[in-house]
């Protein structure tokens, strides 16, 4: 599915057909400041542990051809016949509690709970104009279609009619204009400033019509804009009240938040779309930061969706009969980032790709696969992810060879290897246990004469440094691999002199490439550029692909069917959840 | 008296402005709070405007200043992550904080007391062994091992409690007892042996030989020797109040344990500074009413004015 995704942009009338995309013409800077602002978005307040945390952000790209929200194919069969059609069976089960490590929002504001750890609070109360389906394709929800202007500065939504919002009031074009007010005009939005930057604006032309005007072409607003709010009751309470109280069109309403104790919703029952409207009434969100704990949630029957294991312990749930560990795969690509290589003044071995490919060589990643995360990850066959457009499945991996990699090494000058810092946070949400991979690569490195020094820090100190380019040798990094499913954002978030985060590397061949991909509507030409890209990427192999894991959840015996956003690493969206 | 706590209350404030300037200090060595709540792609603009924004473009004096002025005030600013009052924040935390010190107090002093008498008034016998036993015990499993055998145990197998959160008498059981055991054996160590010595002095002996009742003997000891106990009582209740972040981790318990861990890992400064600031406060006030209490109970502290240490 992922190799057929269109690029980020496609222009749509409003019946939801493809418009003759064109060329759109944006500059490569303009490009990768949007698709960069994607991974800004999803960076800020995700606990800031991950290269770029946003499933938020776009994956996909919205697709002309794509069905309004699809649901999971379970829910065939957990409807009957009293139900609507699509509609799930109301479960037995009531209230359904999902534990996860943290949620660090004091408001459930949906403009306000941006990052990958307080994402379930967005999910559960908004819904967008457009929104990942279960294979992380971009699909309209609120919208049906948007065109964009000749002169890429306006975009036209059109809605979808009768979306029943949490106040009661029907949908508009309005509660767009609302949201976008909202952000554009408010002083609190820091954390959305490249929307800000961009957006001036937005005008009703109809109740079923909205114009979003831009200062300049902004590549990726379609999968930045906001969930709408409903406008009356925003007016009424003002925004104090609304961050207290919050209000959109998701399948869940808020109902109250105990600080760093649990958020509870209960169900939208207006929600518009039954296939994906929750079968029982109540969630709850638990903030259990310990794993011992979290175990223990749901072996007692507390808990009934645990978030946030690792490999040992899902294997010795496993064994419990009420308990099944489900595998949401691939959510997460380790790097270890060649940081050198944007110094062009620093001389290090680590320029040199015979040096770098040592390093690789160097790593027995099966190993660490099957140790480690005990057969939950497995190594990594390229840089690119495997949603991304362009990922060839049949690339084989850089095999583990300590000698071949002791000969390259004494070819590059360094018989008797060198020394280096590998820089890497104490943990992450989307690789677990990353401080022990780090160490395992140490462990390796050494093996073939390279003394590697850790340099261990937690994420909000190793990030902004990252950022700053404070940081030399090599470095790991967790990309959360949902977000990576257009290859500008690779390049946008790691690998071109553009990237708006951080990156590793200033190389001409790379910028073309960006620049052509960029440049490329055509969703199969982009493709084609994308494995160009992986190709080259694995080539000279600017970050080291170390291995790719998986997201381990426990499920308990409330949850008839578990499924999530394909690669998502994150807890929520629930659309995919049916409950017993 | 009034001397005694006139200066002691004196020294109180002394280390609450301390503890607030080291606070500061170091919190502004630690980095740019701006650089981390900035979007990643966020222009220099955009950087500066949340200095402004958080009044990070002034002086590092003038900041000092605000910050002693906000103080003394009350206000302890506003939680980047949280985006709400600090002193909000704190209050909703500090309650389910106390609630847990409480209960736990209670735990460690009722039994860790009596223990401690048990085992004096029967020194060398089983009660006194048992005694001893289970003070090693408490002093030596760190918290969170208890706890999560408590877990185990207790919710897990048994199913007797639930094994975190809030809300009912029974999710107070379990991080009670672990956060309780180790002020039980503190005191339980403390009592005795304090007891002990009260009981081999001269006017014990001789309360003894006038055939005083036990209860009364009792009464006369525990008194003779509650200074150090109470001491003891204070630090540890103040250790309590103070936020247990690693049994309210294990337990999600939403105290202000939690929060400060979550304003350390987000470079939530104010909230680190308003936690640590407010923790200080209650350690002085506790040890202030210890020291006054040394003035109640030993009158040699109400008419020299000086502690029993002589200070």
């Amino acid at each position: 599915m992922a190799e057929d995704l269109g690029p980020v942009l496609r222009r749509h009338n409003e019946n939801d057909e493809p418009v003759a995309p064109g060329v759109f013409g944006f500059s490569r800077r303009s490009f990768l400041l949007g698709a960069g602002s994607l991974a800004g978005l999803a960076l800020v307040g995700c606990g800031s542990d991950d290269a770029a945390s946003g499933d938020d952000a776009p994956t996909a790209a919205p697709d002309p051809t794509a069905e309004t929200a699809p649901t999971a194919e379970e829910t065939a069969d957990s409807t009957d016949e009293t139900a609507a059609p699509g509609e799930r069976t109301e479960a037995a089960t009531d209230t359904i509690t999902i534990a996860v490590p943290s949620l660090q929002e004091a408001f459930v504001d949906p403009h306000f709970a941006v990052g990958g750890l307080v994402f379930p609070l967005r999910d559960a109360i908004a819904e967008f104009l457009y929104y990942p389906d279960k294979s992380g394709m971009y699909v309209p929800t609120l919208a049906t279609g948007y065109e964009l202007s000749d002169d890429n500065l306006t975009w036209t939504f059109t809605l979808r009619e009768g979306v029943i919002m949490h106040d009661g009031s029907t949908f508009t074009a309005n509660d767009v204009k609302t949201a976008v007010d909202r952000i554009v005009e408010g002083e609190d939005f820091t954390h959305l400033a490249t929307f800000k930057s961009y957006v001036t604006g937005a005008t009703v032309i109809d109740d079923l019509t909205v114009a979003v005007e831009t200062n300049s072409p902004y590549a990726t607003l379609v999968v930045d804009m906001p969930a709408p709010i409903p406008t009356e009751y925003y007016n009424e309470v003002g925004d104090q009240g609304f961050r207290e109280m919050p209000m959109a069109a998701g399948p869940w309403k808020f109902v109250s938040q105990e600080l760093n104790a649990n958020v509870r919703y209960e169900r939208h029952d207006d929600y518009f779309d039954l296939e994906r409207k929750p079968n029982w009434r109540e969630l709850v969100y638990a903030i259990v930061p310990d794993e011992s704990s979290r175990v223990a949630g749901i072996r007692s029957g507390d808990l009934d969706i645990v978030y946030g294991l690792t490999g040992a312990t899902a294997d010795d749930l496993a064994t419990d009969d009420n308990v099944r560990i489900e595998q949401v795969e691939e959510t997460g690509l380790a790097y270890c980032m060649m940081y050198d290589n944007v110094f062009p003044d620093v001389d290090s071995p680590l320029k040199d790709v015979n040096v770098r490919r040592a390093l690789l060589m160097a790593i027995d990643r099966d190993s660490i696969s099957e140790t480690l995360y005990r057969g939950y990850a497995k190594t990594a066959n390229s840089a690119a992810p495997v949603v991304m457009p362009g990922y060839d499945p049949d690339r084989e991996p850089v095999p583990y060879d300590p000698e071949g990699a002791q000969a390259l090494l004494a070819d590059a000058g360094y018989p008797d290897g060198f020394d280096i810092t590998l820089n890497s946070y104490a943990q992450t949400s989307t690789i677990p246990d990353v401080q022990k991979l780090a160490e395992t690569v140490v462990a390796f490195w050494s093996q073939v004469g390279v003394n590697a020094e850790l340099n261990i820090a937690d994420s909000a100190t190793i990030l902004p440094q990252w950022r700053n380019k404070e940081l030399a040798g090599a470095g790991m990094i967790a990309g959360p691999t949902s977000f990576y499913v257009e290859p500008a954002r690779l390049t946008s978030s790691f690998f071109s002199s553009a990237a708006s985060y951080s990156t590793v590397v200033d190389d001409v061949t790379l910028e073309d490439l960006v620049d052509s991909i960029n440049a490329e509507p055509d969703a199969d030409a982009r493709a084609t550029l994308g494995r160009e890209l992986a190709n080259y990427l694995d080539d000279q192999l600017f970050g080291l692909p170390l291995i790719v894991v998986s997201s381990l959840v426990a499920v308990g015996p409330n949850v008839a069917v578990f499924e999530q956003i394909r690669a998502n690493p994150y807890a929520g969206p629930t659309s995919y959840i049916v409950a017993e | 008296m009034l001397r005694y706590t006139t200066v002691r209350l004196l020294q109180a404030i002394l280390v609450l402005w301390v503890v607030a300037t080291v606070v500061f200090v170091l919190s502004r060595a630690s980095g740019n709070i701006a650089e981390l709540i900035a979007p990643p792609d966020a222009p220099p603009e955009t950087v500066e405007l949340i200095k402004q924004n958080l009044g990070l473009d002034k002086s590092v004096w003038a900041q000092y200043w605000d910050y002693m002025t906000d103080l003394a005030r009350g206000d302890l600013g506003e939680s980047f992550a949280y985006r709400k009052d600090v002193a909000g924040l704190i209050g909703d935390a500090l309650p389910d904080s106390i609630l847990l010190g409480i209960s736990a107090f209670t735990f460690g002093a009722v039994f860790g007391i009596g223990i401690g008498v048990l085992s004096a008034m029967k020194q060398g016998g089983l009660i006194d062994s048992f005694g001893k036993g289970l003070a090693l015990a408490g002093q030596s499993v760190p918290s969170f091992t208890l706890a999560i055998l408590l877990i185990l145990v207790f919710a897990v197998r048994l199913g007797w409690f639930p094994p975190f959160g809030t809300g009912t008498l029974k999710h107070l059981i379990l991080p009670s007892i672990a956060l309780g055991a180790y002020p039980l054996a503190s005191l339980a160590r403390l009592t005795r042996s304090a007891v002990l010595e009260v009981l081999q002095k001269d006017h014990t002996l001789f309360e003894r030989a006038k055939g005083v009742s036990a209860w009364t003997l009792l009464v006369h000891t525990l008194r003779n020797a509650s200074l150090p106990i109470i001491t003891l009582a204070g630090i540890q209740l103040g250790q309590l109040f103070s936020g247990a972040v690693i049994v309210e981790t294990i337990f999600a318990w939403p105290g202000v344990g939690q929060m400060v861990i979550q304003g350390i890992n987000s470079r939530d400064y104010n909230v680190v500074q308003g936690v640590v600031l407010v923790n200080t406060a209650i350690f002085v006030a506790l040890l202030f009413l210890v020291d006054v209490s040394y003035g109640l109970l030993d009158p040699r502290v109400r008419r020299t004015g000086r502690g029993v240490d002589g200070n």
